[in-house]
């Protein structure tokens, strides 16, 4: 009821802006964690469930440091620093162990790491919503509409990151060793290529971008331990559109994704948002089995 | 089992004991069942979800419920005899709870049951209490489901949280003298939205408002910055929202920073509970919402029972219905008991009806007619990290068996 009058009441211009910005914010938080998931599936194969998470526990170390005083940008470096560090431990005390075995076992024990992670912050700090909030109360006003300050420095931010990781990717030695052992391990490793310090690293990568995003998103969301479910199924579904080819590609599924999803809602409704992206990732895996940006061939992996 | 070596033993029971310290009241739940009975104890079934995604809800319930067992177990017990509580947990989902239900009735033989947190398990458990012929009490709001299939009273269930009908028949009016009756309804996707809505849009019909529009978003979204704006530029004065638990949260958030406080009035149900208010907080500041219960209640029992609570969970956020109406249910049965003068069913539930008495929510009566609690309902503004009441609207009573779910 009364949706039609809504989408033509969306035909203004205030509003129009407004939700282009809220889409434009809701893609690069998003495109965070997608590229964090990844890096880690595109190198090593290892679909990681755990990766919502390690998004949670970036939130919490947010929340954590915040509530002892600490500086919020500051809170943000951590986050990084500490589910980066985290991710280091996991590749190498569980999915170092297990990943020669194939797809499924990594799966099964990122799954269980993902539950005891789950329930291990629910014990040591109860299921309640955590309080964390931003530096900034509201923001500029623009044809009516609020702008929150926040919201733009932390949309530039991540476009910051997702930027320096397309460099990292792109312009380093690291880089193209990592695009080397993504495209064809066994190649890279016989051209010297130290692909188990390579998957370590990417791992930590990942982790890392997962743990910033969570601290970004922090004051935006609710900070509760099943927090990261939402993004980790937004997240796999931008690799499932964007296949394993290129850092470009995770950017981009994320704008297919995170922006159908927030466009939608705008011009019409939450649930139908969320069915009709499910139809288009089910399309595109149809049109495009290996992956949306994938048919290039080379253009995309360099 | 050779390779459960004696050190991997030793560990598992460090862990456990570890999972103990961390939970003082399930060493609590032991010690107060070593206590000496003069009879054989009163066991009560507890089935609380303290996982899922209603873990809180089932915490605060088995705490309460521990912390009444434990005061009436200290003063006596019910008829000299002492309380027990066994706890399950129902997840929250509908097969499990039967399941764990069934386990409390038969398999435990339990005096009486209560719990769940979800209609849907609410209902799942019925026709087992029926079963069994147990007295069952769930103690959460939520719409009528104490009548039968064929519109009849239930003679063994009782409802002691609130109705949709009594939450809102006084609050809607209230809400629309004060800031106009253009309504923009946003809630969750599932039934407990849709049903308050359609009560709340039948008294904003009745106050002479309309709806502005009816929205809906699935639950577990963590972006609700396009349906705000989208609120925002409606041409609405009342939001009112039934965005649920960690999605309330993260609504009142993105509502606050992207200003739509300023450009109208911000209310619901269920998104500014107390069970919430932990990550809530300032975002909520100045909001008005209509409850069952605030800790702020000035009678005996209830400063009481926050006194108890505070102290003995180490807990300072302010304190809901949940945890009200399981310590409220305990002091209930004792009084109902004591005039039975029996533990028994039938003789126990006929007690239970017309019961009334000063409850932590203030003063309640069982009806007898629709075995729903006859209570007040109040208008509460958040302020200062309380829930301040702006306003008493008196002892509200369920009309009959209107809207009961039980099909």
């Amino acid at each position: 009821m009364g949706h039609l009058a809504m989408m033509f009441a969306a035909v203004n211009t205030g509003l129009l802006l407004k939700q282009l910005f809220n889409a434009t914010s809701a893609v690069s938080l998003l495109a965070l964690v997608a590229i964090g998931l990844f890096i880690i599936f595109g190198m090593m194969k290892v679909i990681n469930m755990a990766h919502g998470e390690l998004f949670m526990l970036g939130a919490y170390t947010m929340w954590w440091l915040l509530a002892r005083g600490i500086n919020f940008w500051l809170n943000l470096l951590a986050a990084a620093l500490v589910v980066g560090l985290f991710g280091v431990i996991v590749e190498r005390l569980i999915v170092q162990r297990l990943y020669v075995r194939g797809d499924l076992s990594t799966l099964l024990a990122t799954f269980g790491l993902s539950i005891l992670l789950q329930r291990g912050v629910a014990i040591a700090f109860g299921d309640r919503p955590q309080f964390v909030t931003s530096p900034f109360t509201g923001g500029p006003t623009l044809l009516g509409n609020t702008y929150p300050t926040y919201q733009i420095i932390a949309t530039v931010l991540a476009f910051a990151v997702i930027a320096a990781v397309v460099v990292l990717f792109l312009k380093t030695d690291f880089g193209l060793r990592a695009r080397a052992t993504i495209v064809n391990p066994a190649m890279a490793a016989a051209l010297a290529v130290n692909t188990v310090r390579m998957n370590a690293l990417s791992f930590a990568l990942g982790s890392a971008l997962a743990g910033f995003a969570g601290a970004l998103a922090a004051p935006l969301v609710s900070v509760v331990p099943a927090m990261g479910l939402d993004w980790v199924i937004r997240a796999f579904l931008v690799v499932i559109v964007a296949g394993a080819g290129s850092i470009w590609a995770a950017a981009g599924g994320a704008a297919i994704v995170g922006g159908w999803e927030a466009g939608f809602t705008a011009i019409y409704d939450a649930t139908y948002a969320q069915i009709t992206v499910l139809a288009i990732v089910w399309a595109l895996v149809l049109l495009r089995p290996r992956g949306l940006f994938s048919g290039t061939g080379r253009r995309w992996r360099r | 089992m050779n390779n459960l070596s004696r050190r991997r033993i030793l560990q598992l029971g460090a862990a456990s004991g570890a999972l103990l310290a961390s939970r003082p009241e399930l060493g609590r739940l032991a010690a107060a069942q070593a206590t000496p009975a003069a009879g054989p104890p009163i066991t009560i079934g507890l089935l609380a979800p303290v996982t899922g995604v209603f873990a809180d809800f089932g915490d605060l319930m088995t705490k309460a419920t521990n912390l009444a067992v434990e005061k009436v177990n200290a003063e006596g017990g019910i008829l000299g005899r002492q309380l027990s509580v066994i706890a399950e947990d129902d997840q929250g989902d509908p097969a499990v709870a039967t399941e764990r239900a069934r386990k409390l009735l038969v398999q435990d033989n339990v005096d009486i049951l209560m719990g769940t947190v979800s209609s849907a398990t609410t209902l799942a458990v019925l026709p087992l209490v029926n079963e069994a012929q147990k007295v069952f009490f769930y103690p959460l709001d939520g719409e009528d489901k104490t009548c039968l299939p064929d519109g009849s009273t239930n003679p063994l269930v009782f409802g002691i949280g609130d109705t949709p009908q009594q939450r809102l028949v006084s609050f809607v009016p209230t809400i629309v003298e004060q800031a106009g009756g253009d309504w923009y309804f946003i809630g969750n996707d599932y039934v407990f939205p849709r049903s308050v809505n359609a009560v709340a849009i039948d008294f904003l019909n009745e106050a002479g408002g309309t709806v502005v529009a009816e929205e809906y978003v699935p639950l577990g979204t963590s972006d609700y910055r396009p349906v705000i704006d989208k609120i925002a530029n409606s041409g609405a004065t009342v939001v009112f929202s039934t965005t649920v638990g960690t999605d309330g949260v993260a609504f009142t958030k993105q509502a606050r920073e992207g200003g739509l406080f300023d450009r109208m009035t911000v209310t619901g149900v269920a998104t500014f509970a107390p069970e919430v208010y932990s990550g809530l907080q300032g975002f909520a500041e100045g909001v008005l919402t209509a409850d069952r219960y605030s800790d702020q209640i000035d009678n005996e029992v209830n400063a009481e029972f926050v006194a108890a609570f505070r102290e003995a969970y180490d807990y300072q956020l302010p304190i809901g219905g949940t945890a009200a109406a399981c310590y409220g249910a305990i002091l209930l049965w004792r009084e109902a008991a004591t005039i039975a003068g029996s533990f028994d069913p039938e003789p126990f539930a006929k007690a239970c009806e017309g019961l009334a008495m000063t409850l932590p929510q203030g003063d309640v009566e069982i009806d007898a007619d629709n075995h729903l609690l006859t209570r007040h309902i109040y208008l509460l503004r958040i302020e200062n990290d309380t829930y301040q009441i702006d306003e008493d609207f008196g002892e509200i009573t369920h009309p009959g068996h209107e809207g009961c779910s039980v099909v």
